[in-house]
């Protein structure tokens, strides 16, 4: 299904992670050797990571042991998908305007995580050793259900995510090296793997400061090659005025529910992404937090720049009549990249693009492994001895089971890929983020937002994929799926009142008070 | 909305109850978010106002999100500042795209190379903020976020919270 497909069906968000069409083969020695030389970087920074990783606290959370700018940059990596440098620009080409609000709130974002998780969570790893999120639910509000219920979320939406961006990493090496996309797959998911396994969240983070500097630097030069071929941002919006004026509304092609849905669900559905908000619990020095914001919010701009910069010039240039329409919107990068910047300049892209999805998979695998082998165990009274090791046992089983998924289900991956943000938005943000804020929270309204946020988006996402029934235009699943999990959470927290000081242990207090 | 009755609680701050307020308010804000969506399963599609409630309640949610989690024994300090100035300016922005006229294609007026709505939305939305938040959150680490020594007070006070004995 195409990206304009999954808009019209309402169910986008969720979709933002990959590609899942194939991509023109761009098979040239330069970005073969560039590609071949990206991987080798990765892996032996990968082989480095592995010689540290000595324990489970190592595996999971960095052994509490990463510096303020490997985190920024690894958050920002997490962040970005292949999406942000392939998905993304065409859908700017397909839609206009309205594709930025899936990025617009990114000024607001990480300081908003700052505030409302980033202390809290350190914090909690301070007193508690948590190294989940599904973790600090469980100690939040004393209840192993909500653990559990936490990691089965994660777990469920962690594989959808995975397999789609495993495909699109295949899709990414089929188009650099030519060897087809089943090879593709396994190559990639091979090397993510390789490197996940033995150096758990420490290769993540490592690998992700190479992949994340690499990827500003891309965008930024990108961005200048866009800006040069479309005759400077003004006769890029000029050429576009006189042909389709809509396109440079402030909505785009979409409605204004629907662009202020991406910005409602991307904003406050920030605070629900796991691989990124679990990295709060890596930073060596909590009070290295204070230029977090700064940092890693000016990262992501600049790693965004492409984005909006290849979408807008690849229409200028095909309302101008200088490239012919695109038949699959996914092109305008690799498109402009063949056309209008040198080939060592494509070739890093290509990398980048290889990279944005090999570091997202990275923290997929790991947080996935952490749902499966730490928290579904834990809500069920037991505790595995050998944290490590079953972590690595449980890195290699979900990323087969995902790149397996992604080779034969075939359009089952781009439905599986559909709800991953929204699901984690849903089931994360109230009970999490704001559970973590606010002591009149309780167990029961945890558990009941959880729930409601699993069973909305699974109902509804699958109704809309088989066409069973579609919200109207603008109402995205996410988005309904988010607002009505926080209602849930506060109405059951408000009747079942009484009961908030039994969910709440004294040095949680603490925390929750600092 | 019920807050907890528990015991030690951090000194009342000496004006409104900051995170009571915000708390109030991100559940008013996602009230509004449900109706304007709501809204558009009416027969006749979505009405005028759906997009004007929808822009305030994803605006005011996002920054009462903030002040929720930037409180501290309720008082969220001299933050309010930059926080009114980042509702000023998402709310403002969005109502001043929806309030212009749409540009004109014969002769277009450009702000720094964009229409003047998508400059709003691009420049003023996207971009402006980055200068307040992540600034302010520096600017306010110290005293209003995690100051030196906040650490080992916490970890002892939790450790003593627990019946241990702090090392």
């Amino acid at each position: 299904m195409s990206l304009l497909g999954l808009l019209s069906a309402g169910i986008l968000p969720g979709s933002v992670t990959a590609q899942v069409e194939e991509l023109p083969h761009v098979v040239e020695p330069t970005i073969v050797w560039v590609a071949i030389g990206y991987f080798a970087i990765v892996t032996v920074i990968g082989a480095w990571a592995t010689r540290r990783t000595r324990t489970a606290g190592d595996f999971f959370v960095a052994g509490k042991g990463i510096g303020l700018i490997a985190l920024s940059l690894s958050v920002m990596s997490a962040t970005l998908s292949g999406f942000a440098f392939i998905g993304g620009p065409g859908l700017v080409y397909s839609i206009g305007l309205g594709a930025m609000f899936i990025i617009l709130p990114a000024a607001l974002t990480n300081a908003m995580g700052a505030w409302v998780l980033a202390k809290r969570l350190r914090l909690m790893a301070e007193v508690r050793n948590t190294i989940t999120l599904p973790d600090a639910i469980g100690a939040r509000y004393r209840s192993p259900l909500a653990q559990g219920l936490a990691g089965v979320s994660i777990l469920v939406a962690v594989i959808g995510y995975m397999a789609t961006n495993i495909l699109a990493l295949g899709l990414v090496i089929d188009a650099v090296f030519g060897i087809g996309v089943g090879w593709g797959i396994w190559l990639g998911m091979g090397i993510t793997m390789a490197y996940a396994v033995g150096g758990g969240i420490v290769a993540g983070i490592y690998t992700d400061v190479f992949q994340g500097s690499l990827m500003a630097v891309a965008s930024v030069l990108v961005f200048l090659f866009t800006l040069q071929a479309g005759g400077g941002l003004s006769g890029i919006s000029e050429t576009i005025l006189a042909a389709d004026p809509g396109f440079l509304g402030p909505w785009g092609h979409l409605t204004p529910i629907a662009a202020l849905s991406f910005f409602f669900v991307f904003g406050m559905g920030s605070l629900g992404q796991p691989h990124v908000v679990h990295k709060f619990y890596m930073l060596r020095d909590p009070r290295k937090l204070r230029w977090y914001p700064l940092v890693t919010t000016f990262a992501l701009i600049v790693a965004m720049l492409l984005y909006f910069g290849v979408g807008v010039s690849v229409k200028a240039l095909t309302v101008d009549g200088a490239l012919a329409p695109l038949a699959n919107p996914d092109n305008a990068t690799p498109i402009f990249l063949l056309n209008y910047t040198p080939l060592i300049l494509a070739a890093l892209v290509f990398s980048g693009v290889a990279a944005a999805i090999m570091s997202t998979v990275n923290s997929f695998m790991n947080i996935g492994a952490a749902a499966m082998m730490h928290d579904i165990p834990v809500s069920l009274g037991k505790r595995i001895d050998n944290e490590l090791l079953w972590g690595r046992i449980c890195t290699v089983i979900i990323s087969v089971a995902a790149a397996l998924l992604a080779q034969y289900s075939g359009m089952l991956v781009a439905f599986l890929g559909v709800f991953g943000w929204g699901l984690f938005a849903s089931t994360l943000v109230p009970a999490l983020a704001i559970g973590l804020n606010w002591k009149g929270a309780t167990r029961a309204g945890a558990i009941a937002s959880i729930g409601t946020g699993l069973s909305i988006t699974l109902v509804f996402e699958t109704f809309a994929f088989f066409e069973l029934y579609s919200f109207p235009v603008g109402v995205t699943v996410s988005g309904l799926s988010l607002v009505l999990s926080i209602l849930m959470f506060f109405g059951v927290s408000w009747v079942t009142r009484e009961t908030a000081a039994d969910t709440l242990d004294p040095d949680i207090r603490v925390v929750m008070e600092a | 909305m019920s807050d907890e009755a528990q015991s030690p609680q951090p000194a009342k701050p000496a004006g409104p109850d900051m995170h009571r307020w915000a708390l109030g308010l991100i559940v008013a804000s996602a009230i509004a978010i449900g109706l304007a969506y709501a809204s558009a399963f009416l027969p006749g599609g979505t009405p005028g106002w759906a997009p004007w409630l929808f822009m305030i309640g994803t605006s005011v949610i996002m920054v009462a999100t903030m002040a929720v989690g930037a409180a501290r024994g309720g008082s969220i300090g001299r933050l309010w500042i930059p926080f009114s100035m980042v509702l000023v300016i998402v709310m403002g922005g969005f109502g001043l795209v929806l309030a212009l006229p749409p540009a004109d294609p014969g002769d277009p007026e450009l702000w720094l190379g964009l229409p003047p709505r998508a400059a709003v939305i691009m420049y003023g939305i996207g971009f402006l903020p980055f200068f307040l938040v992540p600034v302010a959150y520096a600017w306010t680490f110290d005293d209003l976020t995690l100051g030196e020594g906040d650490l080992e007070r916490v970890r002892d006070e939790a450790l003593r919270a627990r019946g241990e004995m702090p090392k």
